[in-house]
């Protein structure tokens, strides 16, 4: 089990702002990391450096204690998922998974029998068993993103890079995936870098999340910490399905105005602050309620076990998650209360939280 | 039924009339000429216009005849060093330039000017270039101590002249055709290569020349076409000649037929060599159609996936491993 370390790495491309800039981690042992971020964050351009592809401009990474610096791609001993799959195309599905086994840095290691049962027992885990003849054009996407996993895995990798894997495949195929994913890594203990723009990948799976935005990490820490307690507007705006909900307010001495409310939230400087609310702690309701403003439903989306209601109120739109079939149509109204404990509070000016929401 | 049938069938009778005039064309440039020269090529026609019908006689004498013999031989040489050459040749600079950052575009242009020019001058220049007493090659050798060598005397050293001269003019178009192809390959399984632990030659033979075989196929297809009719490089520079120890069938034709003036001989030469040439364009062509089916995808095989991936759904979901994992 390797540990993987990543110290204030930059590179750029000659762009006007760095693809990576000043990014640092730690990756312990046989856990699973996720690189979560929209596209354009740097995500690709991060594995691509660690796999050695790419060659960083400032910073160091290693691998249990060693740099990789001078190491070339095909002497690391790392795995890497590609997005597209990036299956060798003229080459068999059997020959795809033996390629890692029989490349020339490996040649002599294992006997021709021992590669065939390493194959064989890497198709069984996949459960492609049935397709190790096939050519890569004659696989659907799913079958394909489990041979390139499989090419990944056949030669037990130091390390594990999974670029997007499962963005491609469709809604119901990717959860299985994901699932399948998890297992696996359990089962392998092999310490796994995983990049995603899927927040719910990296809630779903990960020990430590990279909050990855423009080349920079907002936030590095568990799933729970980065959805709890986000560091910056950034973060909490990445993760949460529906997103949260972010609101111009003011603060004073003693507390927080938002919605036309006032809210204590302890000692602070006065000024603009953004007001964050996950949708599933606004309450909503169809009749008037102490403590809660008045507005207008804007849309209404089920989501089969719950709904999502837009409600405006003074001219700003809330999300908030409702019991299905709750009667929101669009343009009844509605109360909308915030509940002081759940609120998160940044600093609008720069981003960063200056109070996060009570945990129950 | 009926109706639609006998309407489709009208459709084509219309749809067989507007098509006539290109069809017209066809027959008239294509098919005709074709028909006439394989008539020519059963008579005796003279370049006076006398003919009659002979059969396969001329056929018997020109596969009698050493000269048509050593043409025929010729041109296969010719055709099959030329073409491997200018493969070869063009598929190493398609990776130089296509690695290089620099210049490329300045790079891309120069190799291409020597298919810009006509043939004819192809020939002249090399001539010149190979002449024994003023040519810059019998110089250089000169130079550097080499013994003079009878470029336009002997047979070995003017066939290497001609393949030098055509490969010179040729190998760009390799080049293009191969560098498009490579500029067109997916970058994705290279770098999965590299990572698995491939570089340098495995990374080429493994998998850069099999994703590159359908461009290959069609390139060496191209070219072995044109260089079996090699005709204006030859004449130019040697005539043929020592004696016809480089003639080629195309030459060996000209002669007959025009100089001598016995155009049925002749046409039997060139009957001779479409059949060649057409033997030769059917083998790479079911090459080509091979290559290519190796990467697309069947309507057969599309077919069993559709099936495939419910059966895969299924066992995913069904599957108790996996509903034990969280």
């Amino acid at each position: 089990m390797e540990t993987l370390t990543v110290t204030g790495v930059s590179k750029t491309f000659g762009g006007p702002r760095p693809a990576i800039a000043d990014l640092s981690f730690t990756l312990g042992g046989g856990e699973f990391g996720v690189v979560v971020g929209p596209s354009g964050a740097g995500k690709t351009t991060l594995l691509n450096m660690i796999a050695g592809l790419v060659s960083p401009d400032t910073g160091e990474i290693t691998l249990n204690g060693g740099s990789l610096a001078a190491v070339v791609p095909e002497r690391r001993d790392i795995a890497m998922v590609f997005e597209n799959y990036a299956l060798y195309p003229h080459l068999s599905v059997r020959r795809n998974l033996e390629f890692p086994l029989r490349a020339p840095v490996r040649r002599g290691q294992l006997s021709r029998s021992q590669i065939a049962a390493r194959v064989a027992e890497v198709a069984e885990t996949l459960r492609i068993p049935h397709l190790l003849d096939r050519l890569p054009s004659q696989l659907s996407g799913g079958q394909r993103q489990r041979v390139s996993l499989g090419r990944a895995l056949v030669r037990r990798p130091r390390l594990l890079l999974l670029d997007e894997p499962i963005t491609h495949l469709d809604a119901k195929l990717r959860h299985e995936m994901r699932t399948e994913l998890k297992r696996i890594q359990r089962e392998l203990g092999v310490t796994t870098l995983y990049a995603t723009p899927d927040q719910s990948d990296a809630l779903a799976l990960a020990d430590l999340v990279v909050v990855l935005d423009a080349g920079r990490a907002w936030q590095v820490g568990s799933a729970a910490d980065v959805y709890e307690r986000p560091a910056n507007v950034t973060v909490a705006r990445t993760l949460g399905d529906p997103r949260i909900n972010l609101l111009q307010g003011r603060r004073d001495a003693t507390g927080v105005t938002v919605l036309g409310q006032r809210f204590d939230a302890g000692q602070g400087p006065p000024g603009p602050v953004t007001v964050g609310i996950r949708p599933g702690d606004v309450e909503l309701s169809t009749q008037p309620v102490l403590g809660a403003v008045a507005g207008r439903v804007l849309l209404s989306q089920t989501l089969g076990y719950q709904d999502v209601v837009y409600v405006d109120v003074a001219g700003a739109t809330v999300r908030a998650t409702a019991p299905a079939g709750i009667a929101a149509r669009p343009g009844s109204p509605a109360w909308v209360r915030l509940p002081a404990a759940r609120l998160h509070v940044f600093e609008t000016a720069t981003g960063r939280a200056l109070r996060h929401r009570e945990v129950v | 039924m009926a109706a639609p049938q006998s309407r489709a069938a009208g459709g084509q009778w219309h749809k067989h009339l507007l098509l006539s005039p290109p069809l017209a064309f066809f027959a008239a440039f294509a098919l005709f000429p074709l028909g006439f020269t394989i008539y020519v090529s059963l008579s005796n026609w003279s370049i006076t216009g006398e003919h009659r019908f002979i059969g396969f006689g001329n056929y018997a004498t020109i596969l009698a005849s050493d000269t048509f013999r050593q043409s025929f031989l010729n041109t296969v040489i010719f055709a099959v060093v030329t073409v491997l050459l200018q493969y070869v040749l063009g598929l190493t600079l398609a990776l130089l330039v296509y690695r290089s950052t620099r210049g490329q575009s300045a790079l891309r242009l120069l190799l291409l000017v020597p298919m810009m020019f006509t043939p004819v001058v192809v020939g002249f220049v090399w001539k010149t270039m190979f002449d024994p007493s003023y040519g810059p090659i019998s110089w250089l050798f000169d130079l550097v101590g080499l013994p003079q060598v009878p470029w336009f005397s002997e047979q070995l050293p003017a066939m290497t002249a001609i393949v030098i001269a055509d490969v010179w003019q040729w190998t760009p178009f390799m080049f293009l055709i191969l560098f498009a192809a490579l500029r067109s390959l997916p970058t994705a399984p290279l770098e999965a290569a590299m990572v698995d632990g491939a570089s340098g030659r495995r990374l080429l033979f493994d998998h850069l020349l099999p994703m590159l075989l359908p461009a290959s196929m069609t390139a060496i297809l191209l070219r072995s076409i044109e260089a079996f009719k090699l005709f204006d490089v030859v004449y130019l520079m040697t005539g043929g000649g020592p004696g016809v120890k480089t003639s080629t069938v195309t030459l060996s034709a000209y002669f007959t037929g025009l100089r001598s003036g016995d155009l049925g001989t002749a046409a039997a030469m060139t009957t001779m060599l479409l059949i060649v040439v057409l033997i030769a364009t059917l083998v790479l062509l079911r090459l080509l159609i091979w290559a290519g089916r190796r990467r697309s995808r069947t309507d057969d095989a599309a077919l069993q996936v559709e099936r495939d991936d419910v059966a895969d759904l299924t066992d995913t979901v069904d599957s108790p491993v996996t509903t034990e994992v969280r």
